[in-house]
């Protein structure tokens, strides 16, 4: 057990680049957890990462590492995530300062990879980039087509009217 | 002329020997140039005429076998076939075709991968000779999927044949297919070749389709998950499967979700399923126009789930005075409500209204009508117009409607019709309301008789008074009281009472005491044969100071609770009591003294719940608010309570700073595990559980006031 730590797992990304990296950093993914306990022998047999490419496994095992000492969320976590807050750490915020094609990125491969923790910073993130934005900032913002009707948009803003909280 | 001279300078031939422009080594330079010209213009044009799919040329039967060989590989063009229809997928080669993520397909039956979104070789019909693949056992979820394909691949792509089994009486023989299949995908290479204005190989240079290497990733990644084809663009918003979507909407407040809902189609499920998901309350502002619209309302996307219907009635006078008072409400009242209508439907002003406009029926009726339609709406409340923060956009307005309306109407027939108006709704059976919340001063009628109200099994009374300008109800609070406690006895079969100190929306409360609630409880104390849980909360705000009573006037209200607690605690399961007491207590005095004191009181009754295994749960806000918690107060307080609770000095709480402070505390507690949260520290001692710290005051929609700093639980320890 005590030698748990220093193990490394062999991963392949979806272009076929190999990264080894530390067992208890790639086990903040529960998809790769559970293929090791499946596998049962850890560090030979690579594991491939289908979906994910090289560059955004190199980042998403940036955070695991960062993160690699958290404690392992408990059952609990899922009521308290849902709280409404979007305070994000002050590492994991630098870490999501990429382009927005690497957040969205990040976001598929952390789901893929099912690392809750790290999926709930990259959501918290958009949500912060579309808060308090107009329907007009929020399409700048995420080079967004706006492909409404003017009837359906003028649908709409009559619909929000009624929860409008002023 | 220019090309020519720099390209014999570029040349550097000796400037005698260029007699001429039109020498053989320019016109060779000038026609290369015009070659690289046209070479350089015509991916352009390329790409401006790619999207248009060329229409079928001919369309032919394949059997299985035959497909095989249309994969992509020697040349041959890519077809995949979707639910018997074949598409020429080609263009979409850099996915479909040899080394593309979706490789697989090509040639062969996709259906059930596309619509399993998996690329398992066990997706495709193994046995090319056997029956195709009916898909029959897949579910509404996949079909859905397989059909967003098909859109797709119709949308983009060439159907050049269809797919039959082995054997089909459709089926042409090999020898005759193949050599038709070669005349047709020679003229289909030509088709395609004119169409794309390229070299009729079929192989385009990887970069000429408009995906890069790194987009092509995302989509395959995309595709293997959320299962329907949007976009092969850069990984965008847009493109997030639903399911992480609705996480991200799930962090965002409403002004943000309607204003994401206004953004494009693609986000605007999304936003408008987690607004419909959000608890939703129905504010009814007491005007003809709002009454009008309440069909609207109710029939609307946001309306379907909506949890409670508030009654927005009386506003006393000394907040209208307060919203005229502002010159901008001042101003917005003049431009904006000049000519709003100003009738209450109740009573002679109900009358008055459908006088006045003749499509309003009976307002009444409208609105039972239209309440009909919710039919999950089981609560009912009442409460003020006031600048509060659960009111939604009609709370400015509607302060200064109700200042043109209070100006006209007398205050007596108002305050009659909005009960009336609020016993019909409960007592309507078609309407089906079992929780009733009136969160401000109960409105009252000189002679008010209150129907049975049997169907009631949730009350929340808010015991709230008004420095009204005449003080009717302050003085005449015996009245009121008669009128509390007529309402609680009308409602028999109540299995969850609240009683609230100071309501919502007050402007400038008249104290009044945890007596009062008291006493209600007492008298009442024989009504509730089911009374499950318990509540009585007196809600502090931070700048007004508690008065403080002697031990003495205390303890015997605190003896009206403890008989009332015993006598329901057989069918008890939970007590809160927020700041009932504790904050009148002159800690230091009545502790320092001998004999029984209010805490050790009060800590008493929580040991009989206890041992009842009742969970109870006492709040005391005393400490944010007061400047004057001292440590004593405290050390008396854990000397009473059997816990060690240590002290702390209010300034660590403050700005959410505590971590400090609460250290610190749980180096002083002794025997009791501590543990610093983000809320704060909770502490458990024996079987007592401290929190210091702050509470979400989310739980019973009573505003922001519930900011309790010290809890103590019992119970569930």
């Amino acid at each position: 057990m005590a030698s748990e730590g220093e193990q490394t797992v062999k991963l392949v990304s979806s272009d076929n680049v190999e990264i080894v990296t530390e067992r208890k950093v790639a086990e903040r993914s529960m998809l790769i957890k559970n293929m090791i306990e499946d596998l049962g022998a850890p560090g030979e047999e690579p594991i491939p990462i289908m979906n994910v490419s090289e560059a955004v496994l190199r980042k998403v095992l940036e955070w695991c590492t960062h993160h690699k000492n958290d404690p392992a969320p408990s059952q609990d976590d899922d009521a308290d995530s849902r709280k409404k807050t979007t305070d994000i750490e002050d590492w994991d915020q630098k870490f999501m300062q990429v382009d927005q094609e690497m957040l969205f990125e990040i976001i598929l491969a952390a789901n893929y990879m099912d690392i809750k923790a790290l999926l709930d910073v990259g959501c918290k993130t958009v949500a912060n980039m579309i808060k308090g934005k107009s329907p007009e900032e929020i399409r700048k913002t995420f080079n967004i087509q706006n492909d409404f009707t003017p009837e359906e948009e003028d649908q709409i803003r009559r619909e929000n009217e009624w929860a409008e909280d002023r | 002329m220019a090309d020519g001279s720099t390209m014999n300078s570029s040349e550097a031939p000796p400037a005698a020997e260029v007699a001429t422009i039109a020498t053989p080594i320019n016109l060779i330079l000038l026609s290369l140039f015009m070659v690289l010209v046209y070479m350089r213009l015509r991916p352009k044009k390329t790409a401006a005429t790619l999207p248009q799919a060329p229409p079928p040329t001919v369309f032919k039967i394949f059997t299985p076998p035959q497909l095989l060989p249309y994969n992509g590989t020697n040349s041959m063009p890519v077809y995949l076939a979707v639910r018997g229809k074949i598409f020429d997928v080609t263009p979409g080669r850099n996915f479909y075709g040899p080394g593309g993520p979706y490789q697989n397909f090509a040639g062969r039956d996709a259906s059930r991968g596309l619509a399993c979104g998996s690329f398992d070789p066990e997706m495709l019909t193994e046995d090319l000779n056997g029956p195709l693949d009916k898909l029959e056992d897949l579910g509404g979820e996949e079909m859905e999927a397989l059909r967003g394909w098909e859109e797709r691949f119709n949308e983009k792509y060439l159907v050049v044949g269809k797919l039959v089994p082995v054997g089909h009486a459709e089926a042409e023989p090999d020898e005759k297919a193949s050599s038709r299949n070669k005349q047709f995908r020679r003229r289909n290479n030509r088709n395609r070749a004119r169409q794309q204005a390229s070299k009729p190989v079929l192989r385009p240079a990887p970069r000429q389709q408009s995906y890069s290497p790194h987009a092509m990733v995302y989509h395959h990644t995309r595709k293997r998950r959320l299962q329907t084809p949007k976009s092969q663009a850069k990984a965008r918003m847009t493109d997030l499967p639903d399911e992480l979507l609705l996480q991200i909407t799930d962090m965002l407040e409403i002004p943000s979700l309607l204003n994401l809902r206004l953004t494009c189609t693609s986000l605007a499920p999304a936003a408008l399923t987690e607004i419909q998901s959000r608890k939703k309350i129905l504010y009814l502002h007491p005007s003809a126009s709002a009454l009008r619209a309440v069909p609207d309302i109710c029939a609307h996307p946001f309306g379907q789930g909506v949890e409670e219907v508030v009654l927005l009635g009386h506003v006393p006078l000394g907040e209208i005075d307060q919203a005229l008072k502002s010159d901008h409400a001042g101003k917005r009242l003049r431009s904006k409500f000049a000519t709003w209508p100003l009738v209450f439907p109740t009573g002679k002003s109900l009358a008055r209204a459908s006088s006045e406009d003749d499509g309003l029926k009976s307002t009444y009726d409208v609105l039972v009508e239209s309440l009909r339609k919710l039919p999950e709406c089981r609560h009912i409340s009442y409460q003020i117009c006031a600048p509060d923060p659960g009111i939604n956009r009609v709370q400015d307005s509607t302060i200064q409607t109700f200042a043109k309306k209070y100006m006209n109407a007398p205050k007596d027939e108002t305050r009659t019709g909005d009960m009336e108006m609020l016993l019909n709704l409960v007592n309507d059976p078609s309407l089906g309301f079992n929780a009733l919340s009136i969160r401000t001063t109960l409105p009252m009628a000189p002679q008010m008789i209150f129907p049975d109200l049997q169907n009631l099994t949730r009350l929340e009374l808010a015991l709230d008074l008004y420095s009204d300008p005449d003080q009717l109800y302050w003085i005449e609070h015996h009245k009121y009281r008669m009128a509390c406690m007529e309402l609680l006895q009308s409602a028999t079969n109540l299995e969850i009472l609240t009683l609230v100190l100071e309501g919502t929306g007050k402007i400038k409360p008249v104290r009044l005491m945890p007596t009062h609630a008291l006493e209600l409880i007492q008298l009442t104390a024989y009504t509730w044969k089911n009374l499950k849980h318990l509540a009585l909360r007196h809600l502090q705000d931070e700048w007004h100071q508690p008065p403080q009573r002697p031990a003495s006037q205390i303890l015997p209200d605190l003896g009206h609770l403890k008989a009332f607690l015993q006598r329901h605690t057989s069918t008890l399961e939970s007590v809160r009591l927020d700041n009932i007491l504790f904050v009148e207590m002159p800690f230091a005095n009545s502790l320092s003294a001998q004999g029984p004191s209010a805490v050790r009181t009060m800590v008493s009754i929580v040991d009989i719940f206890r041992q009842a295994k009742v969970p109870c749960e006492y709040i005391v806000n005393r400490f944010r608010h007061h400047q004057y918690c001292k440590k004593k107060e405290l050390d008396d307080l854990a000397r009473c309570t059997g816990c060690d609770c240590g002290w702390y000095t209010p300034r660590y709480i403050d700005g959410g700073t505590t971590c400090e402070g609460f250290e610190r505390l749980v180096e002083r507690i002794e025997g009791g595990r501590g543990d610093v949260t983000e809320q704060g520290l909770s502490v458990e001692a024996g079987e007592r559980e401290w929190v210091f710290g702050w509470r979400d005051g989310e739980d019973e929609g009573l505003g922001e006031l519930e900011k309790g700093l010290v809890v103590l639980k019992v119970g569930e320890a």
